[in-house]
């Protein structure tokens, strides 16, 4: 079951060959169906999932390389079901707004259903080996949808994303080697893998993992490839970039360091959560001073993610408030979900005013709430989602973590919630430039959004609002697996 | 039935905002049929409660840390009356006043969703829901603030209001976070049954932070200052601000949370001396003030600042009983305003006068509204704000002191402004509103007029020291205001012109500079730190990613050098050496069978030396 989820996109993109370039409706709409299964598929299984069994669930294993220990082994649990559905349902919607791609269809909705599958491979692998292959192949084709679709700056930006990525990458296959040399006999299996008794050397495997996922996360200061990236990437990219590719970082911390590494957590906990509430604060406060509009919600992702980092680190740490920490991870995961609905939908939007002006500078818009209604509605509602307005998805999220660090670390908790009001500022201030005041002759004749962004952004929006007003379902789908991540440390 | 109380106007919200564009001109109906059946379910639940004083309580389950908990009590019961009813009024006239907006269906549907907030808000049962139903009120507040979003002065100062009101949030919810960290629990019940156990400096703190949310909302020194900016919005707005909704979510939470607070003496303190200089603050500043609206705005500060007063003294009853009574006299003053606005388009004081003839009903229920803010019997406000007086007399005997001189500003600006509005030659060309705007504004008249006999929480009928004494204190400094101000403004004896030069009177007239203190440092001050970190960002960080690149490029290349000139060098190198010796070696084969002999005989001779020596 697992395996179709995966590999559903693969198969599109087989079929997508033999199909002809300039048949550019057929590819679109055979792009669209072939990432709307594994999107059905996943929401089957979560009507089925075991919310009593906290293993993982839907298991596959088939020998792959044999002679290395390598499977290929699936599972889903509670916390990455509800991030494959995300990053299916994201993948789905960006296909959708990709209908206006013109150069290069073709290539653009096979890379795209590439990009599909790793990520969905991501989320879903055991085996370390079979994590890294889906991580670098989710790698490639999100450097050429930069490369080739991007904007101006788009080789120095994709390189960047991509050399960045793969210093990460490398670290962490280290790491990974080591464990794997570690256990006897020799696996990649996460459930097989034993823990390391030497803590030096925990220590150094839990610095791989850390360069890896914090360059994706990202924690300051590793972020600077992501506003060069966002800014660059074509809006469906950007749209993934920031609603998938980032939580890849910060489910590996969940994933693997939390039950592989637990003494090597505990040691480096407090280190983490102080980066953590620099990435708040700071990818706040220089957010506030971006003018392009792409580059200030880049920089807010990095704000939110800190959010994530917070509640994670309050997992790491050694004192045994389990049900605090519990919290805090599952506000962290939830935070992760609400982020993607969240930014992804902001990234939409800035795609929308992008394709009508052909400008992201602040200073170009102005008083667009008169001539743009639904727009300046629906923008407002995603900006007060991302300022953490409670009955949107943001606040529960944040204020779950909040709950869960603020016992673990009460002066680091009180300290990141100046980022919850210097949010708030950002987000207003870019109402206001945008949106209010009188409107600029030259935007007089700008039209509003069409049905296709109405549906893709309406989507996004039930769910932001649905997970605000009633998170229970979500919670409890990722209570035992949380419980059991914690617990068996 | 309770539950359906905030559920009927947030409905008509979701109607009117999504289809409004289809009912246009009926769209009001929608939401006065909304909170009209609200207010007759308030009644109905006042009428059920009040005699047999049975409280309500509903819970739902939500998800695993809060309950979707609601609680009608005396106090609750008495706010859903002044939200809904007040709230209904200001929808009525405000289908006069907005008529012809542009946006006159998303008006109301706003209008409604702030109802359904605050109603929410008054009916939560434990600190979460109540911090969700807050911020909701912000929002509507922002949006209806920034109602004319196209005026740059409307869209600032919705922003200001939001930001003023979340910074004290901040307090707000760490403090809920320290409740909740100690007691375990979002519920009321539960908070107020462990608070005694708990240490007194946890309640101190956690009260103190929970009071930095009251001082946002509302608009206590130091955050009151977004308060006066909101009239940007339209009139009605401002009515429901400052009368029903939003301003009065602070000093009803600390009401409803008095238990806790009662456990924490200082922050009872600190809430009744905040309130009491606000209130003398704001008055100061009211009479420098020429903005109709403005006048009014610095006037709600000043009376929040008593009813907080009210809540230092021990006495959440005085507090929210002058809530009560300042919601339907502040209401019909804004309404009054507003009829006054609507007919001279202007808010100038100076481009008003004589109105008694031109638009006698506005004005004379404007009257009423004045005196009832003056505390002068027999009209609402009299009675609460002696109750406060009394209290404070009573608890904070400072506070009372302090109180007096606040008590006479209040009779002076209101008088100063009816002296130079109602009387004299009338200007411009003033007509009286519609009805459907002048209604409202009889019926708020008499509930001015009327509200202060049926003390709602059954105040203390048994004779308390120094009752007599509070009355004629009061009595006598309120009189004393509308006295000067009817000497100087009424019959223009007096003139105080040449004050206006002295240093206190500009600094007074400037707001004691607090906008600017926000405006240059606050916002400079976060402005430049923001820019800098943009630029270290830029040029220290990503920087350091640049050169580390750069810095490979460069190893890079060094390597491509190394690897033409070293190792590709050594391989030609290797090969030019065998090349050469093998060329040199060569000559040593020259096919004579001589030489060859000649050589093994030299050899022979050499291994003969070296194995026995010479």
């Amino acid at each position: 079951m697992l395996s179709a989820v995966i590999f559903t996109p693969l198969i599109g993109v087989l079929i997508l060959l033999f199909v002809r370039k300039d048949n550019v409706n057929l590819i679109k709409t055979l792009a669209v169906v072939f990432s709307l299964v594994p999107l059905l598929l996943l929401i089957a299984l979560a009507a089925k999932f075991n919310f009593a069994f906290s293993g993982f669930q839907w298991q596959e294993v088939l020998p792959w390389i044999p002679a290395l220990g390598i499977k290929y082994h699936l599972g889903v649990d509670g916390i990455s079901l509800p991030l494959l559905i995300l990053t299916a349902l994201l993948s789905v919607i960006s296909l959708i707004y990709s209908w206006i791609i013109k150069e290069r269809t073709k290539e653009y909705f096979i890379l795209f259903l590439l990009l599909q599958m790793g990520m969905l491979g991501v989320f879903s692998a055991l085996d370390l080996f079979l994590f890294y292959v889906f991580w670098e192949i989710s790698l490639v084709p999100m450097y050429f949808l930069i490369g080739v679709w991007g904007g101006a700056r788009k080789e120095y930006a994709a390189i960047k994303f991509f050399l960045y990525t793969l210093l990460g990458s490398l670290a962490m296959l280290l790491s990974i080697l080591v464990l794997y040399f570690n256990t006897s006999p020799h696996t990649f299996d996460l459930l097989e893998l034993a823990k390391i008794a030497d803590p030096r050397t925990a220590a150094l495997v839990f610095s791989g993992f850390f360069l890896a996922f914090a360059i994706k996360v990202p924690m300051f200061p590793f972020h600077t490839w992501l506003p060069d990236a966002h800014v660059e990437a074509p809006t469906a990219g950007s749209v993934i970039l920031a609603g998938v590719l980032l939580k890849m970082g910060a489910y590996g911390f969940i994933r693997f360091s939390l039950p592989l590494l637990p003494e090597a957590c505990r040691f480096f906990a407090v280190p983490i959560a102080i980066l953590a509430v620099i990435s708040i604060v700071y990818g706040a406060l220089v957010s506030l001073a971006q003018t392009d509009l792409k580059k200030l919600i880049a920089y807010s992702s990095v704000n939110h993610m800190g959010y994530v980092m917070l509640g994670i680190a309050a997992g790491m740490m050694s004192s045994p408030q389990l049900a605090a920490q519990s919290t805090a991870i599952s506000g962290a995961v939830l935070q992760m979900v609400s982020h993607g609905l969240i930014t992804g939908g902001l990234f939409l939007l800035v795609g929308v005013i992008y394709e009508r002006t052909h400008t992201r500078q602040l200073a170009d818009f102005g008083g667009l709430g008169a001539k743009l209604p639904v727009f300046a509605g629906i923008f407002s509602f995603f900006a007060f989602g991302s300022l953490g307005l409670p009955a949107l998805s943001g606040f529960i999220s944040e204020f779950l973590i909040f709950i869960g660090t603020f016992p673990i670390y009460p002066v680091l908790t009180g300290l990141s919630l100046i980022g919850v009001l210097l949010t708030a500022a950002l987000f207003l201030v870019t109402i206001e430039k945008m949106l209010l005041g009188p409107l600029l002759p030259k935007n007089n004749l700008l039209v509003d959004v069409d049905k296709r962004e109405i549906f893709c952004l309406g989507v996004l929006g039930v769910l932001v609002l649905l997970l605000g007003v009633y998170p229970l379902p979500l919670l409890k789908m990722m209570e035992n697996s949380v419980a059991f991540i914690l617990g068996g440390r | 039935m309770v539950v359906l109380i905030p559920f009927l106007p947030a409905l008509a919200f979701t109607i009117l905002i999504f289809f409004g564009f289809i009912l246009k001109e009926k769209a009001p109906w929608l939401a006065i049929a909304a909170l009209g059946g609200s207010f007759f379910l308030s009644l109905q639940t006042a009428f059920k409660l009040f005699p047999t004083g049975r409280e309500i309580n509903i819970s739902y389950p939500w998800f695993s840390f809060a309950a979707l908990s609601f609680h009608v009590d005396i106090l609750s019961g008495w706010m859903l009356l002044l939200v809904s009813g007040v709230g209904l009024l200001i929808v009525i006239y405000s289908v006069g006043y907005m008529k012809g907006d542009p946006r006159f269906a998303r008006f109301f549907a706003y209008l409604s969703l702030f109802c359904a907030a605050m109603l929410g808000l008054v009916l939560s049962d434990n600190l979460l829901l109540m911090y969700i139903f807050w911020e909701l009120v912000g929002l509507c507040s922002y949006f209806l603030i920034g109602f004319w979003f196209e005026k740059p002065a409307a869209a600032a100062a919705a922003k200001k209001a939001f930001i003023f009101t979340r910074a004290g949030d901040i307090g707000f919810f760490l403090g809920i976070l320290l409740l909740f960290l100690s007691v375990g629990s979002f519920e009321f019940k539960t908070i107020f049954a462990a608070a005694p156990a708990l240490l007194p400096g946890l309640l101190t703190a956690s009260t103190l932070l929970l009071f930095c949310g009251a001082v946002g909302k509302s608009a206590q020194f130091p955050l009151y200052v977004w308060l006066p900016d909101a009239m940007e919005g339209p009139t009605p707005v401002s009515a429901l601000i400052h009368a029903a909704t939003m301003v009065t979510a602070g000093v009803y939470m600390i009401a409803r949370l008095f238990p806790l607070f009662e456990l924490a003496p200082l922050t009872l303190n600190v809430v009744g001396y905040v309130g009491i200089g606000t209130a003398i603050m704001a008055g100061l500043i009211a009479v420098t003030q020429n903005d109709i609206k403005k006048i009014l705005a610095y006037s709600t500060i000043s009376q929040l600042g008593f009813m907080m007063l009210g809540l230092g003294a021990h006495s959440p009853h005085a507090g929210v009983f002058h809530l009560l009574s300042h919601g339907f006299f502040k209401a019909l003053l804004f309404l009054g305003a507003g009829s006054i606005i609507h007919a001279l388009h202007s808010n100038e004081l100076a481009d008003m006068g004589g109105l008694v003839k031109a638009m006698p009903v506005t004005s004379l229920t404007f009257i009423v509204g004045t005196l009832a803010l003056s505390g002068m019997p027999p009209f609402a406000g009299f009675f609460s704000k002696d109750e406060i007086l009394m209290a404070a007399y009573q608890r904070l005997p400072i506070g009372f002191w302090l109180a007096l001189p606040a008590v006479f500003l209040t009779s002076f600006y209101m008088f100063r402004l009816c002296f130079k509005v109602f009387p004299g030659e009338v200007k411009g060309h003033p007509h009286e509103s519609p009805l459907v705007m002048t209604a409202p504004l009889i019926i708020l008249a008499i509930l001015a007029c009327g509200f202060g006999f049926f003390n709602p929480f059954g105040g203390a009928a048994e004779e308390e020291a120094g009752k007599l004494f509070v009355l004629f204190a009061s009595l006598g400094t309120a009189f004393l205001g509308i006295f000067s101000a009817w000497l100087l403004y009424g019959i223009k004896i007096i003139s105080l012109a040449r004050y206006k030069q002295t240093l206190l009177y500009k600094f007074v007239a400037a707001k004691y500079y607090l906008d600017e203190f926000y405006i240059w440092f606050v916002g400079g001050l976060v402005a430049l730190i923001s820019r800098l970190l943009a630029i270290f960002d830029q040029r220290i960080i990503d920087g350091l990613v640049n050169l580390a690149g750069l810095v490979t490029q460069g190893f890079s290349a060094l390597n491509r050098l190394f690897d033409i000139y070293i190792v590709d060098g050594c391989v030609n190198l290797a090969g030019w050496v065998l090349g050469f010796s093998g060329e040199k070696l060569r000559r040593l084969q020259t096919g004579y069978v001589q030489n060859y002999l000649l050589f093994i005989v030299i050899g022979i001779v050499i291994i003969w030396i070296i194995k026995f020596g010479l």
